[in-house]
Protein backbone atom coordinates (compact mmCIF):
# COMPACT_ATOMS: atom_id res chain seq x y z
CA UNK A 1 0.00 0.00 0.00
CA UNK A 2 1.04 3.29 -0.79
CA UNK A 3 2.39 5.30 2.50
CA UNK A 4 1.30 8.71 0.60
CA UNK A 5 -1.95 7.20 0.73
CA UNK A 6 -2.69 6.63 3.98
CA UNK A 7 -1.37 9.84 4.95
CA UNK A 8 -4.09 11.75 2.74
CA UNK A 9 -6.63 8.82 3.77
CA UNK A 10 -6.20 8.65 7.71
CA UNK A 11 -7.51 12.26 8.56
CA UNK A 12 -10.74 12.23 7.10
CA UNK A 13 -11.30 8.89 8.28
CA UNK A 14 -10.09 9.76 12.00
CA UNK A 15 -12.56 12.40 11.49
CA UNK A 16 -15.07 10.01 10.59
CA UNK A 17 -14.42 7.95 13.16
CA UNK A 18 -14.87 10.48 16.03
CA UNK A 19 -18.62 11.10 14.31
CA UNK A 20 -19.46 7.30 14.57
CA UNK A 21 -17.63 6.86 18.16
CA UNK A 22 -19.80 10.45 19.01
CA UNK A 23 -23.45 9.12 17.39
CA UNK A 24 -23.06 4.97 18.32
CA UNK A 25 -22.35 5.96 22.35
CA UNK A 26 -24.85 8.55 22.01
CA UNK A 27 -27.26 6.14 20.62
CA UNK A 28 -26.19 3.51 22.73
CA UNK A 29 -26.62 5.71 25.98
CA UNK A 30 -29.97 6.72 24.58
CA UNK A 31 -30.75 2.47 24.00
CA UNK A 32 -29.48 1.55 27.78
CA UNK A 33 -31.75 4.71 29.02
CA UNK A 34 -34.67 3.83 26.91
CA UNK A 35 -34.26 0.53 27.41
CA UNK A 36 -34.48 0.22 31.33
CA UNK A 37 -37.69 1.70 30.49
CA UNK A 38 -39.39 -0.50 28.39
CA UNK A 39 -38.31 -3.12 30.07
CA UNK A 40 -39.90 -1.49 33.43
CA UNK A 41 -42.70 -1.58 31.48
CA UNK A 42 -42.71 -4.67 30.00
CA UNK A 43 -42.82 -6.06 32.99
CA UNK A 44 -45.25 -3.76 35.68
CA UNK A 45 -48.51 -4.35 36.34
CA UNK A 46 -50.07 -2.40 34.11
CA UNK A 47 -51.65 -3.83 31.40
CA UNK A 48 -51.42 -1.02 28.59
CA UNK A 49 -47.84 -0.27 29.71
CA UNK A 50 -46.98 -4.56 29.15
CA UNK A 51 -48.80 -3.65 25.83
CA UNK A 52 -46.58 -0.81 24.79
CA UNK A 53 -43.71 -2.59 25.52
CA UNK A 54 -44.82 -5.40 23.56
CA UNK A 55 -45.83 -3.44 20.40
CA UNK A 56 -42.67 -1.18 20.41
CA UNK A 57 -40.22 -4.34 21.14
CA UNK A 58 -42.18 -5.87 18.24
CA UNK A 59 -41.58 -3.06 15.81
CA UNK A 60 -38.45 -2.15 16.61
CA UNK A 61 -36.79 -5.66 16.20
CA UNK A 62 -39.12 -6.38 13.30
CA UNK A 63 -38.26 -3.59 10.81
CA UNK A 64 -35.08 -3.41 9.28
CA UNK A 65 -32.99 -0.51 10.79
CA UNK A 66 -32.43 0.57 7.02
CA UNK A 67 -36.17 1.13 6.75
CA UNK A 68 -36.71 2.83 10.08
CA UNK A 69 -33.93 5.58 9.56
CA UNK A 70 -35.60 6.35 5.92
CA UNK A 71 -38.97 6.55 7.50
CA UNK A 72 -37.39 8.75 10.01
CA UNK A 73 -35.82 11.01 7.65
CA UNK A 74 -39.27 10.98 5.10
CA UNK A 75 -41.91 10.61 7.55
CA UNK A 76 -40.40 13.88 10.61
CA UNK A 77 -40.58 16.39 8.24
CA UNK A 78 -43.69 14.98 6.92
CA UNK A 79 -45.25 15.27 10.28
CA UNK A 80 -44.23 18.68 10.40
CA UNK A 81 -40.93 18.24 12.70
CA UNK A 82 -38.22 19.98 12.36
CA UNK A 83 -35.59 17.84 13.83
CA UNK A 84 -31.87 18.16 12.65
CA UNK A 85 -30.87 14.82 10.24
CA UNK A 86 -28.37 14.23 12.85
CA UNK A 87 -30.62 13.90 15.41
CA UNK A 88 -33.79 11.61 13.66
CA UNK A 89 -30.27 9.14 12.99
CA UNK A 90 -29.36 9.03 16.49
CA UNK A 91 -32.91 9.17 17.93
CA UNK A 92 -33.66 5.98 15.47
CA UNK A 93 -30.55 3.84 16.19
CA UNK A 94 -31.18 4.67 19.92
CA UNK A 95 -34.78 3.68 19.57
CA UNK A 96 -33.82 0.25 18.28
CA UNK A 97 -30.95 -0.38 20.65
CA UNK A 98 -33.45 0.26 23.29
CA UNK A 99 -35.81 -2.30 22.05
CA UNK A 100 -33.08 -4.68 21.98
CA UNK A 101 -31.66 -3.75 25.49
CA UNK A 102 -35.44 -3.78 27.01
CA UNK A 103 -34.94 -7.65 26.02
CA UNK A 104 -31.40 -8.04 27.62
CA UNK A 105 -32.78 -6.09 31.21
CA UNK A 106 -35.63 -8.19 30.96
CA UNK A 107 -34.45 -11.58 31.16
CA UNK A 108 -31.32 -10.89 32.84
CA UNK A 109 -32.70 -9.69 35.97
CA UNK A 110 -35.27 -12.38 35.30
CA UNK A 111 -33.04 -14.69 35.36
CA UNK A 112 -31.51 -13.44 39.04
CA UNK A 113 -32.40 -16.72 41.52
CA UNK A 114 -35.76 -16.18 43.21
CA UNK A 115 -33.70 -17.31 46.23
CA UNK A 116 -31.55 -15.01 46.67
CA UNK A 117 -34.31 -12.12 47.06
CA UNK A 118 -35.93 -14.26 49.01
CA UNK A 119 -32.92 -13.82 51.24
CA UNK A 120 -32.60 -10.45 51.58
CA UNK A 121 -36.48 -10.04 51.88
CA UNK A 122 -36.27 -11.89 55.04
CA UNK A 123 -32.64 -10.12 56.14
CA UNK A 124 -35.12 -6.73 56.27
CA UNK A 125 -33.80 -5.40 52.99
CA UNK A 126 -36.56 -3.15 51.34
CA UNK A 127 -37.33 -3.50 47.61
CA UNK A 128 -34.71 -0.53 46.49
CA UNK A 129 -31.87 -1.90 48.55
CA UNK A 130 -32.78 -5.26 47.39
CA UNK A 131 -33.12 -4.28 43.46
CA UNK A 132 -29.42 -2.30 44.11
CA UNK A 133 -27.29 -4.06 46.25
CA UNK A 134 -28.78 -7.73 44.84
CA UNK A 135 -30.59 -8.40 41.87
CA UNK A 136 -28.64 -5.40 39.63
CA UNK A 137 -25.16 -6.69 40.29
CA UNK A 138 -25.97 -10.09 39.65
CA UNK A 139 -27.89 -9.43 36.66
CA UNK A 140 -25.42 -7.25 35.46
CA UNK A 141 -22.36 -9.78 35.48
CA UNK A 142 -24.61 -11.88 33.41
CA UNK A 143 -25.84 -9.57 31.15
CA UNK A 144 -22.57 -7.85 30.37
CA UNK A 145 -21.91 -10.16 27.51
CA UNK A 146 -25.01 -9.31 25.33
CA UNK A 147 -25.11 -5.68 26.39
CA UNK A 148 -21.83 -5.39 24.92
CA UNK A 149 -22.56 -7.59 22.17
CA UNK A 150 -25.23 -4.59 21.55
CA UNK A 151 -23.22 -2.03 21.69
CA UNK A 152 -20.97 -3.69 19.39
CA UNK A 153 -24.16 -4.20 16.92
CA UNK A 154 -24.79 -0.50 17.24
CA UNK A 155 -21.51 0.88 16.73
CA UNK A 156 -21.54 -1.41 13.45
CA UNK A 157 -25.04 -0.29 12.49
CA UNK A 158 -24.72 3.18 12.56
CA UNK A 159 -22.49 2.68 9.52
CA UNK A 160 -26.43 2.60 7.64
CA UNK A 161 -26.50 6.17 8.79
CA UNK A 162 -24.16 7.64 6.28
CA UNK A 163 -27.34 6.35 3.34
CA UNK A 164 -29.22 9.62 5.03
CA UNK A 165 -26.69 11.91 4.37
CA UNK A 166 -24.85 11.89 7.90
CA UNK A 167 -20.98 12.23 7.72
CA UNK A 168 -19.69 9.19 9.52
CA UNK A 169 -16.73 6.33 8.94
CA UNK A 170 -18.43 5.22 5.85
CA UNK A 171 -19.74 8.06 4.54
CA UNK A 172 -15.91 9.36 5.08
CA UNK A 173 -14.25 5.91 3.36
CA UNK A 174 -16.98 6.58 0.29
CA UNK A 175 -16.17 9.88 -0.34
CA UNK A 176 -12.37 8.83 0.15
CA UNK A 177 -12.64 5.72 -2.20
CA UNK A 178 -14.34 8.69 -5.18
CA UNK A 179 -12.12 11.29 -4.69
CA UNK A 180 -8.70 8.82 -4.70
CA UNK A 181 -9.94 5.82 -7.03
CA UNK A 182 -9.10 3.38 -4.86
CA UNK A 183 -12.27 2.01 -3.09
CA UNK A 184 -9.80 -1.04 -2.20
CA UNK A 185 -8.14 0.87 0.18
CA UNK A 186 -10.30 2.91 1.34
CA UNK A 187 -12.82 0.26 2.63
CA UNK A 188 -9.61 -1.73 4.11
CA UNK A 189 -8.72 0.99 6.04
CA UNK A 190 -12.49 1.97 7.11
CA UNK A 191 -12.93 -1.89 8.18
CA UNK A 192 -9.83 -1.74 10.13
CA UNK A 193 -10.50 1.22 11.75
CA UNK A 194 -14.25 -0.56 12.52
CA UNK A 195 -12.01 -3.37 13.92
CA UNK A 196 -9.89 -1.36 16.51
CA UNK A 197 -12.94 0.60 18.02
CA UNK A 198 -14.88 -2.64 18.18
CA UNK A 199 -12.15 -4.33 20.02
CA UNK A 200 -11.82 -2.28 22.82
CA UNK A 201 -15.80 -2.73 23.44
CA UNK A 202 -14.80 -6.21 23.08
CA UNK A 203 -12.11 -5.87 25.83
CA UNK A 204 -14.48 -4.23 28.05
CA UNK A 205 -16.74 -7.64 27.99
CA UNK A 206 -14.28 -9.83 28.84
CA UNK A 207 -14.89 -11.47 32.22
CA UNK A 208 -12.16 -9.71 34.75
CA UNK A 209 -10.45 -13.20 36.32
CA UNK A 210 -11.22 -13.40 40.20
CA UNK A 211 -8.17 -12.44 42.50
CA UNK B 1 -49.21 -22.88 80.23
CA UNK B 2 -47.73 -19.83 78.60
CA UNK B 3 -48.70 -18.61 75.51
CA UNK B 4 -46.66 -20.31 72.67
CA UNK B 5 -43.57 -18.93 70.98
CA UNK B 6 -45.01 -19.72 67.67
CA UNK B 7 -48.42 -20.09 67.09
CA UNK B 8 -49.85 -21.18 63.87
CA UNK B 9 -53.44 -21.94 63.84
CA UNK B 10 -55.85 -23.46 60.95
CA UNK B 11 -52.97 -23.01 58.69
CA UNK B 12 -54.19 -23.25 54.93
CA UNK B 13 -52.74 -23.33 51.58
CA UNK B 14 -54.34 -24.09 48.24
CA UNK B 15 -53.11 -22.97 44.74
CA UNK B 16 -56.10 -23.49 42.21
CA UNK B 17 -57.29 -26.69 43.21
CA UNK B 18 -54.28 -27.90 45.08
CA UNK B 19 -54.28 -28.37 48.74
CA UNK B 20 -50.80 -27.76 49.81
CA UNK B 21 -51.43 -27.21 53.47
CA UNK B 22 -54.25 -27.92 55.18
CA UNK B 23 -55.52 -26.59 58.75
CA UNK B 24 -52.45 -26.89 59.79
CA UNK B 25 -51.91 -26.10 64.15
CA UNK B 26 -48.77 -26.06 65.50
CA UNK B 27 -47.47 -24.24 68.62
CA UNK B 28 -44.39 -23.99 69.53
CA UNK B 29 -42.48 -23.31 72.70
CA UNK B 30 -39.91 -20.82 73.34
CA UNK B 31 -36.42 -23.20 73.10
CA UNK B 32 -38.41 -25.83 71.29
CA UNK B 33 -36.45 -27.36 68.44
CA UNK B 34 -38.95 -28.89 65.93
CA UNK B 35 -37.83 -31.50 63.57
CA UNK B 36 -40.63 -31.22 60.65
CA UNK B 37 -40.51 -34.87 58.40
CA UNK B 38 -42.79 -36.54 55.71
CA UNK B 39 -42.42 -37.00 52.29
CA UNK B 40 -41.59 -34.89 49.71
CA UNK B 41 -44.74 -33.04 48.45
CA UNK B 42 -45.92 -33.22 51.89
CA UNK B 43 -46.06 -29.16 52.77
CA UNK B 44 -43.11 -29.36 54.62
CA UNK B 45 -41.31 -26.28 52.91
CA UNK B 46 -44.17 -24.92 52.56
CA UNK B 47 -45.44 -24.77 55.93
CA UNK B 48 -42.00 -22.89 56.97
CA UNK B 49 -42.63 -20.50 53.40
CA UNK B 50 -45.88 -19.84 55.06
CA UNK B 51 -44.18 -19.07 58.56
CA UNK B 52 -41.75 -16.97 57.05
CA UNK B 53 -43.98 -15.49 54.79
CA UNK B 54 -42.53 -15.52 51.43
CA UNK B 55 -45.56 -17.50 50.66
CA UNK B 56 -49.16 -16.34 51.01
CA UNK B 57 -51.48 -18.10 53.49
CA UNK B 58 -55.31 -18.43 52.16
CA UNK B 59 -56.75 -19.22 55.67
CA UNK B 60 -55.67 -19.30 59.34
CA UNK B 61 -53.00 -17.50 60.64
CA UNK B 62 -49.34 -17.22 62.39
CA UNK B 63 -48.74 -15.58 65.64
CA UNK B 64 -44.79 -15.24 66.90
CA UNK B 65 -44.35 -14.05 70.32
CA UNK B 66 -48.16 -12.76 70.04
CA UNK B 67 -48.01 -10.73 66.88
CA UNK B 68 -47.91 -11.12 63.15
CA UNK B 69 -44.62 -11.57 61.51
CA UNK B 70 -43.69 -10.48 58.66
CA UNK B 71 -40.98 -10.78 56.26
CA UNK B 72 -37.51 -8.61 57.11
CA UNK B 73 -39.15 -7.68 60.67
CA UNK B 74 -36.61 -9.45 62.07
CA UNK B 75 -38.41 -11.90 63.79
CA UNK B 76 -37.63 -15.05 61.88
CA UNK B 77 -34.34 -15.73 59.64
CA UNK B 78 -34.32 -18.54 57.36
CA UNK B 79 -31.55 -21.04 55.97
CA UNK B 80 -32.66 -22.21 52.52
CA UNK B 81 -31.66 -26.07 50.79
CA UNK B 82 -29.63 -23.81 48.24
CA UNK B 83 -28.00 -21.42 50.74
CA UNK B 84 -29.20 -18.62 48.25
CA UNK B 85 -25.93 -16.45 49.21
CA UNK B 86 -25.49 -13.76 46.74
CA UNK B 87 -22.82 -14.83 44.37
CA UNK B 88 -21.15 -11.12 43.63
CA UNK B 89 -20.19 -10.62 47.48
CA UNK B 90 -17.36 -12.25 49.67
CA UNK B 91 -18.74 -14.29 52.76
CA UNK B 92 -17.83 -11.74 54.52
CA UNK B 93 -20.24 -9.01 52.82
CA UNK B 94 -22.88 -11.59 52.40
CA UNK B 95 -22.72 -11.08 56.51
CA UNK B 96 -22.48 -7.43 56.43
CA UNK B 97 -24.78 -6.42 53.85
CA UNK B 98 -28.12 -6.15 56.01
CA UNK B 99 -26.29 -5.26 59.01
CA UNK B 100 -25.27 -2.35 57.54
CA UNK B 101 -27.94 -1.69 55.55
CA UNK B 102 -30.89 -3.07 58.24
CA UNK B 103 -29.61 -2.44 61.13
CA UNK B 104 -27.26 0.49 59.87
CA UNK B 105 -24.43 -0.05 61.40
CA UNK B 106 -21.18 1.02 60.87
CA UNK B 107 -18.78 -0.39 58.12
CA UNK B 108 -16.04 -1.61 61.08
CA UNK B 109 -19.12 -2.78 63.32
CA UNK B 110 -20.40 -4.79 60.65
CA UNK B 111 -16.87 -6.04 59.86
CA UNK B 112 -16.37 -7.17 63.30
CA UNK B 113 -19.58 -8.69 63.82
CA UNK B 114 -19.37 -10.73 60.67
CA UNK B 115 -16.10 -11.71 61.60
CA UNK B 116 -17.19 -13.03 64.78
CA UNK B 117 -20.78 -14.98 63.31
CA UNK B 118 -17.75 -16.43 61.06
CA UNK B 119 -15.75 -17.55 63.44
CA UNK B 120 -18.35 -19.17 65.34
CA UNK B 121 -19.14 -21.41 62.11
CA UNK B 122 -15.66 -21.94 61.90
CA UNK B 123 -15.14 -20.24 58.64
CA UNK B 124 -12.90 -16.97 59.43
CA UNK B 125 -10.51 -17.87 57.19
CA UNK B 126 -12.40 -17.55 54.29
CA UNK B 127 -14.25 -14.18 54.78
CA UNK B 128 -13.21 -13.08 51.91
CA UNK B 129 -13.86 -15.56 49.50
CA UNK B 130 -16.51 -15.41 46.86
CA UNK B 131 -19.47 -17.97 47.30
CA UNK B 132 -18.26 -19.77 44.06
CA UNK B 133 -15.25 -20.24 45.61
CA UNK B 134 -16.66 -22.13 48.29
CA UNK B 135 -17.92 -26.15 49.07
CA UNK B 136 -21.73 -26.54 49.09
CA UNK B 137 -21.08 -26.83 53.26
CA UNK B 138 -19.02 -23.87 53.49
CA UNK B 139 -21.42 -21.75 51.87
CA UNK B 140 -24.37 -23.01 53.71
CA UNK B 141 -22.38 -22.28 57.13
CA UNK B 142 -21.90 -18.87 55.75
CA UNK B 143 -26.03 -18.32 55.27
CA UNK B 144 -26.11 -19.50 58.61
CA UNK B 145 -23.72 -17.21 60.08
CA UNK B 146 -25.50 -14.46 57.80
CA UNK B 147 -28.78 -15.38 58.87
CA UNK B 148 -27.51 -15.58 62.84
CA UNK B 149 -25.85 -12.34 62.56
CA UNK B 150 -29.39 -10.31 62.50
CA UNK B 151 -30.19 -12.41 65.72
CA UNK B 152 -33.71 -13.64 64.38
CA UNK B 153 -36.11 -15.00 67.49
CA UNK B 154 -37.34 -18.19 65.51
CA UNK B 155 -35.13 -19.90 62.60
CA UNK B 156 -36.28 -22.00 60.35
CA UNK B 157 -33.85 -24.19 58.35
CA UNK B 158 -35.85 -25.72 54.73
CA UNK B 159 -33.41 -28.75 53.60
CA UNK B 160 -30.46 -27.24 54.56
CA UNK B 161 -28.32 -30.31 53.88
CA UNK B 162 -30.42 -31.55 51.10
CA UNK B 163 -28.18 -30.86 48.32
CA UNK B 164 -24.84 -31.78 50.37
CA UNK B 165 -22.61 -34.79 50.56
CA UNK B 166 -22.92 -36.77 53.75
CA UNK B 167 -19.27 -35.53 54.81
CA UNK B 168 -20.71 -31.73 53.98
CA UNK B 169 -24.01 -32.34 55.81
CA UNK B 170 -21.82 -33.48 59.05
CA UNK B 171 -20.60 -30.50 59.12
CA UNK B 172 -23.58 -28.17 58.42
CA UNK B 173 -25.45 -30.45 61.00
CA UNK B 174 -22.78 -29.96 63.72
CA UNK B 175 -23.74 -26.24 63.31
CA UNK B 176 -27.08 -26.72 63.69
CA UNK B 177 -26.58 -28.93 66.72
CA UNK B 178 -24.90 -26.16 68.25
CA UNK B 179 -27.04 -23.76 68.01
CA UNK B 180 -29.62 -25.50 69.15
CA UNK B 181 -27.93 -25.97 72.75
CA UNK B 182 -27.76 -22.90 73.00
CA UNK B 183 -31.90 -23.11 73.17
CA UNK B 184 -32.54 -20.90 70.08
CA UNK B 185 -36.03 -21.60 68.94
CA UNK B 186 -35.85 -23.96 65.89
CA UNK B 187 -38.10 -25.91 63.00
CA UNK B 188 -35.65 -27.95 60.64
CA UNK B 189 -36.63 -29.50 57.66
CA UNK B 190 -34.68 -32.31 57.55
CA UNK B 191 -34.81 -36.02 55.49
CA UNK B 192 -31.95 -36.25 57.82
CA UNK B 193 -33.48 -38.98 60.05
CA UNK B 194 -30.71 -39.89 62.87
CA UNK B 195 -30.10 -36.12 63.14
CA UNK B 196 -33.90 -34.99 63.57
CA UNK B 197 -34.02 -37.99 66.28
CA UNK B 198 -30.59 -36.48 67.87
CA UNK B 199 -31.32 -32.96 68.08
CA UNK B 200 -35.29 -32.77 67.67
CA UNK B 201 -36.59 -32.34 71.33
CA UNK B 202 -40.41 -32.86 68.51
CA UNK B 203 -41.26 -34.80 65.63
CA UNK B 204 -43.90 -33.46 63.66
CA UNK B 205 -44.75 -36.21 60.59
CA UNK B 206 -46.50 -34.38 58.00
CA UNK B 207 -48.16 -35.62 54.57
CA UNK B 208 -50.73 -34.40 52.08
CA UNK B 209 -50.39 -31.18 53.64
CA UNK B 210 -51.64 -32.25 56.95
CA UNK B 211 -49.85 -32.95 61.06
CA UNK B 212 -50.57 -37.00 60.63
CA UNK B 213 -48.38 -37.31 64.08
CA UNK B 214 -46.56 -34.61 66.59
CA UNK B 215 -44.88 -35.43 69.44
CA UNK B 216 -41.42 -35.65 71.69
CA UNK B 217 -38.95 -37.13 68.88
CA UNK B 218 -38.23 -40.44 70.94
CA UNK B 219 -41.65 -41.03 70.93
CA UNK B 220 -42.98 -40.73 67.57
CA UNK B 221 -39.56 -42.71 66.19
CA UNK B 222 -40.32 -45.36 68.52
CA UNK B 223 -43.98 -46.11 68.92
CA UNK B 224 -45.21 -45.23 65.60
CA UNK B 225 -48.56 -46.13 65.24
CA UNK B 226 -49.68 -44.06 62.36
CA UNK B 227 -49.58 -46.13 59.49
CA UNK B 228 -48.50 -43.68 56.93
CA UNK B 229 -45.82 -42.51 59.32
CA UNK B 230 -44.43 -46.40 59.91
CA UNK B 231 -44.30 -47.03 55.66
CA UNK B 232 -42.47 -43.71 55.89
CA UNK B 233 -39.73 -44.77 58.37
CA UNK B 234 -39.42 -48.20 57.25
CA UNK B 235 -38.39 -46.54 54.06
CA UNK B 236 -35.15 -44.86 55.49
CA UNK B 237 -34.71 -48.23 57.66
CA UNK B 238 -34.54 -49.41 54.24
CA UNK B 239 -31.48 -47.59 53.12
CA UNK B 240 -29.53 -48.68 56.41
CA UNK B 241 -27.14 -51.81 54.94
CA UNK B 242 -28.26 -53.74 57.80
CA UNK B 243 -32.05 -53.73 57.55
CA UNK B 244 -32.71 -56.36 55.29
CA UNK B 245 -36.73 -55.57 55.16
CA UNK B 246 -39.00 -52.96 55.62
CA UNK B 247 -40.55 -53.54 58.66
CA UNK B 248 -42.45 -51.58 61.40
CA UNK B 249 -39.76 -49.15 63.47
CA UNK B 250 -40.32 -50.47 66.99
CA UNK B 251 -39.07 -53.69 65.60
CA UNK B 252 -36.27 -52.67 64.56
CA UNK B 253 -32.67 -52.84 66.61
CA UNK B 254 -31.11 -50.70 64.84
CA UNK B 255 -33.34 -47.93 64.63
CA UNK B 256 -34.02 -48.48 68.31
CA UNK B 257 -30.08 -48.31 68.89
CA UNK B 258 -29.91 -44.87 67.32
CA UNK B 259 -33.30 -43.71 69.54
CA UNK B 260 -31.11 -44.79 72.88
CA UNK B 261 -28.03 -43.53 71.68
CA UNK B 262 -28.55 -40.60 69.48
CA UNK B 263 -25.56 -40.09 67.59
CA UNK B 264 -23.65 -37.04 68.86
CA UNK B 265 -21.43 -35.15 67.14
CA UNK B 266 -20.30 -37.46 64.81
CA UNK B 267 -22.05 -38.74 61.64
CA UNK B 268 -25.86 -38.49 60.85
CA UNK B 269 -27.74 -41.57 60.45
CA UNK B 270 -28.58 -41.69 57.14
CA UNK B 271 -26.80 -40.17 53.72
CA UNK B 272 -28.55 -37.74 51.46
CA UNK B 273 -30.50 -38.87 48.15
CA UNK B 274 -27.59 -40.37 46.16
CA UNK B 275 -26.60 -38.65 43.65
CA UNK B 276 -28.31 -34.92 45.70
Amino acid sequence: MDWSFIQEALPPLLQGAVATVAVSAAAILLGFAAGAGIAAAATSGARGLRAFAAIYISFFRGVPLLVQLLLAYYALPFLGLDIPAIAAAVGTLGLCCAAYMAEILRGGLAAVPSGAIEAARLLGLTRVQTFIRIRLPIAARAMRPAIVGEAIMIMKASSLISLVGILELTRASQALAASTFLPLESYVLCGLIYLAINLVLMALGWERRRA
Amino acid sequence: MTAPFLLAEKLERRVGDTQILDRIDLAVQKGEVVGLIGPSGSGKSSLLRCIAGLDPITGGRVLVEGRTPTPGDGTIGMVFQQFNLWPHLTAQENVTLALRLVRKQSRSEAAERARTMLDRVDLLKFADRRPAQLSGGQQQRVAIARTLAMEPRLVLFDEPTASLDPELTTEVLDVIRGLADTGMTMLVVSHEMGFVASVATRAVFLDHGRILVDGPTKQVFRDAQEPRLRRFLATYLQRVAWAPEPEPATDNPALLEIIENPPGEGMPLTSTKPGA
